[in-house]
């Protein structure tokens, strides 16, 4: 079994409080697809660097607000 | 689901329907013969008849499902996932290849040389599909 990257994230947390924005609409201003979105929510998936970064800039808010560390 | 794991079942579906005619067809002409038979050149044909048939057909009904999905360029997951699943299926063609050519050293029959390498390369793309469909689903 895949190993579940050690990243956790707000990013449901953060589209919903942007007035329900929706998985597809996030997935547009990033660059990806509306699976891969779905896929960094369940916390199957880290994203890029630079995707990352996108969404914070999406969400108006810094890297360390929508990411955080859960491994040793 | 994403459109790359729809095409990753319709592929594994058309490589057991067509790998399986192939090798029942290879099975027969062996226990005719008695022994180990030539390539089955007319089923192999068939065998890849088979795989575009499907092929189309199921992407088509994949695509018609959701044409935006379809149409969407791949991301950077989509690379990731195809990138790893092709260098475990490419690892183990190489074995299989291996396999083939030891198995050739004991026992020096083109025929089955040709039939174990046939194999190899339909369970490497089957392995490939599969491991596409594994990492979409547990995750990369």
């Amino acid at each position: 079994m895949a190993k579940r990257p050690p990243i956790t994230n707000r990013v449901k947390e953060l589209r919903e409080a942007k007035d329900q924005m929706s998985q597809s609409a996030l997935a547009k201003e990033i660059g990806v697809t509306r699976q891969t979105v779905i896929a960094i929510e369940q916390g199957k998936y880290s994203p890029s660097l630079e995707s990352a970064f996108r969404i914070a800039r999406v969400f108006g808010v810094g890297l360390e607000d929508v990411f955080g560390w859960d491994g040793d | 689901m994403t459109f790359q794991e729809k095409s990753a079942w319709v592929m594994i579906l058309a490589l057991i329907v067509s790998g399986a005619f192939y090798g029942l067809s290879i099975y027969g002409a062996a226990v005719a013969l008695a022994d180990i038979p030539p390539p089955n050149g007319v089923g192999m044909s068939i065998a890849v008849v088979i795989i575009v048939a499907i092929a189309i057909f199921g992407h088509a009904v994949a695509a018609i499902g959701n044409p935006a999905d379809a149409n969407a360029p791949e991301d950077e997951r989509d690379r990731i996932v195809v990138r790893r699943a092709g260098n475990l299926s490419g690892a183990l063609l190489g074995v299989c290849c291996i396999l083939s050519i030891m198995a050739y050293a004991v026992i020096p029959h083109g025929h089955m040389l040709f039939h174990a390498i046939v194999f190899g390369l339909v369970l490497s793309q089957v392995a490939e599909y599969g491991l596409t469909i594994w990492y979409y689903r547990r995750g990369v």
